[in-house]
């Protein structure tokens, strides 16, 4: 693993990437409307990575498949805000153009390469699909290619392993086939969902290790979901927490880590192992997230929350940067939404 | 694959054996060929007992079993008992083609029709296609085949060119070839061959895509369809490629299994349109205790039913790069 460190978190420069604004997805239940992603903003530029993290269930996934345009239908649509590529809104582009940008623009590394990959299809004939979908490509440069982009991430015997169907591929080197397909086109965002969750521990790191050389071949950005903050330690430039469809805390890695600001934040990473303490026990957050139906006006988390008290219950808290003052939407600064803490810095 | 088909039909060889015995011994309850044999005044008690004793159709019945099952695999099926002692192989040969031709129109026809309109359910679910096709397909799993072959005759063959005022009937409804016809004709055979087809067509279009459209909402809901539309591909090619390749797999299972539904519907059907096919020697054969040509109709068909799930199970494994190498 390449350590990232402060210093190689880039300054922004120019235009954003991909710029979020105020996304709303809603998913209708029997039991009412679910918000799965709830008022998410941030701006994603050149070279940077951006870990979003949360536990199951808080909306990460959603959040993605709404930028991707692949909610499932029926029952989720995106009800508000924008998704800016390059300047261009996607939420109002045409389906045709959306389905254009997908694999080309903006490409998805999936959780499972099993299920994600289709069983009857050869890998290698997987990756040149893919190619020929945006590509005017005779089938045999397609497959040259795809061979090629397996060789690029790491798989031995690549014009063989072209031929196998995803069953006759370990697990490692399926999520290595994801990769090479999502990274086929040099998408301007690639965006990775728990890439290395179903894998092994060891092939984790092998993996993550693909990720990041990909990553520095790449022109373009990158969003890690995950709920592994070991991942986002080794990986990310800057980190987004969700609970409950809402970003409660965003930050440069090191900055969240070493002074976590929300309290949910400080339980995530309080629920971590780590070899450099002796604790003898990890310390759960008590309760599961809440599923976000019909969410009451105080903040999502006070009922797990050790710091909650009467105003948390009854005022939802707004995203606030350094001193207080509300977080800007497109802006970089830290941010933290909780009534009993801020983050630092010059008010 | 070679040795998995090898020894599939190994397995099948006891198997038709016992339906054999089982088909002798209930062609034995059903008629006794002797009574069947026309009774001549002027021939002497004798004489009959001596000709039906050259039959061999009043010996113990395991010794009449095992002379018949040592020609039947010899390749001689012996000759007809009512029909002149004729060859059983002729009549089963010429019914053989006809049934071979009908079933062939009727399963392409079904597989196409049925694979279609479950895709399309599938993927307009809840529209008023996927609600049109479900209704559809229920009554055609309900109507049973004998009732649909008449009033496909009546209507066919009687209403509607009575209200169209024309003359002769839209399509014959009985036989293969018109009155006097000499020799083949594509054509006269063709319409003679519609109403039957169709017959035989509905249950099996309306099973196919309720079977069709249940594996494609499976298959849509997988992950694989997503990346195919992450990875930007058109909406038919997710579908098809993606979507109904995969939705054929347990389709193909389940229409193997049904292969023996086809049989019963094929005898209603041939009976009602007096196609000669195999199904209808064979109830010719049942009606007068006939037993070389109902044991030689049964056991081509459960044969044929037998090599039909073999090849859809080998069509399942070509389906499935998951399971080829068993």
């Amino acid at each position: 693993m390449t350590g990232r460190t402060a210093e190689t978190a880039r300054p922004p420069t120019g235009e954003a990437l991909l710029s979020v604004r105020n996304l709303r997805t809603e998913i209708e239940t029997e039991d009412g409307t679910l918000v799965a992603v709830n008022d998410i903003s941030f701006d994603l530029f050149a070279g940077e990575v951006l870990a979003v993290v949360g536990e199951s269930g808080c909306g990460k996934t959603m959040l993605a498949l709404s930028i991707l345009g692949l909610l499932p239908s029926p029952g989720a649509s995106t009800t508000a805000g924008e998704v800016r590529l390059a300047g261009e809104d996607l939420l109002a582009a045409s389906p045709q153009r959306r389905r254009q940008a997908r694999g080309a623009e903006i490409a998805m590394i999936f959780q499972d390469p099993l299920t994600a990959l289709n069983p009857v299809h050869r890998v290698g004939d997987q990756i040149a699909e893919m190619l020929r979908a945006h590509r005017p490509m005779r089938r045999a440069e397609a497959s040259r290619r795809a061979e090629d982009l397996l060789e690029r991430v790491g798989i031995p015997d690549a014009d063989r392993r072209a031929r196998c169907y995803p069953h006759e591929l370990s697990g490692g080197m399926r999520q290595r086939v994801m990769i090479a397909m999502a990274v086929a086109l040099d998408p301007v965002v690639l965006i990775a969902d728990e890439p290395t969750t179903a894998l092994d521990a060891t092939v984790q790191a092998q993996v993550l290790e693909v990720i990041s050389e990909v990553r520095q071949r790449m022109s373009g950005a990158m969003m890690i979901i995950t709920h592994d903050l070991g991942v986002v330690a080794g990986a990310a430039d800057r980190v987004m927490v969700m609970y409950a469809g809402h970003c409660v805390e965003r930050g440069d890695v090191l900055d969240v880590y070493q002074r976590p600001c929300h309290p949910y934040t400080a339980g995530l990473l309080a629920a971590v192992p780590r070899l450099d303490r002796t604790a003898a026990r990890l310390t759960p957050i008590a309760g599961s997230p809440p599923v976000p139906i019909g969410a009451g006006a105080g903040c999502s988390f006070a009922p797990r929350c050790p710091l909650a008290t009467g105003i948390c219950e009854q005022q939802r808290p707004d995203l606030r940067g350094p001193g207080g003052r509300p977080a800007e939407a497109a802006s970089m600064e830290p941010a933290v939404a909780c009534h009993h803490s801020a983050v630092e810095g010059p008010s | 694959m070679i040795r998995y088909a090898a020894r599939r039909l190994a397995v099948t060889a006891p198997i038709l054996l016992l339906i054999s015995l089982a088909t002798f011994w209930a062609a034995g309850q059903i008629a006794s060929p002797a009574a069947q044999l026309t009774v001549n005044p002027r021939i002497s008690a004798e004489a009959r007992k001596a000709y039906i004793d050259s039959l061999g159709i009043e010996d113990p019945f395991g010794t009449r079993y095992l002379t018949w099952l040592g020609n039947f695999v010899t390749g001689d099926l012996g000759t007809s008992l009512v029909r002149n002692g004729q060859d059983v192989w002729p009549f089963v040969e010429r019914a053989m083609a006809n049934t071979l031709v009908l079933v062939a129109v009727a399963v392409a026809f079904s597989v196409a029709a049925g694979l279609a309109i479950g895709t399309l359910s599938a993927i307009r679910r809840g529209t008023l296609i996927d609600h049109g096709a479900t209704a559809v397909s229920f009554l055609g799993i309900s109507i049973p085949p004998f009732w649909l072959g008449l009033m496909l005759q009546l209507f066919f063959g009687l209403y509607l060119a009575n209200w169209l005022g024309v003359g002769p009937p839209l399509l014959p409804t009985a036989g293969i070839y018109s009155p006097g016809q000499q020799g083949f004709d594509m054509i006269d055979r063709a319409r003679h061959l519609a109403l039957p087809a169709m017959t035989l067509s509905l249950q099996l279009v309306a099973v196919y895509s309720r079977y069709m459209r249940a594996s494609m909402l499976d298959v849509m809901g997988s992950d694989f369809i997503r990346t195919a539309r992450a990875k930007g591909l058109r909406e038919p090619a997710v579908v098809v490629r993606h979507g109904v390749r995969n939705a054929l797999i347990p389709v193909t299972t389940q229409a193997a299994v049904d292969v023996g539904l086809l049989v019963g519907g094929l005898i209603v059907t041939e009976r009602v349109f007096q196609y000669p096919g195999m199904g209808l020697l064979f109830l010719d054969a049942l009606n007068a205790g006939d037993y070389p040509i109902l044991l030689a109709t049964v056991m081509i068909v459960s044969a044929a039913v037998f090599l039909m799930n073999l090849a859809a199970d080998l069509l399942y494994a070509v389906l499935d790069p998951r399971i080829r190498r068993v």
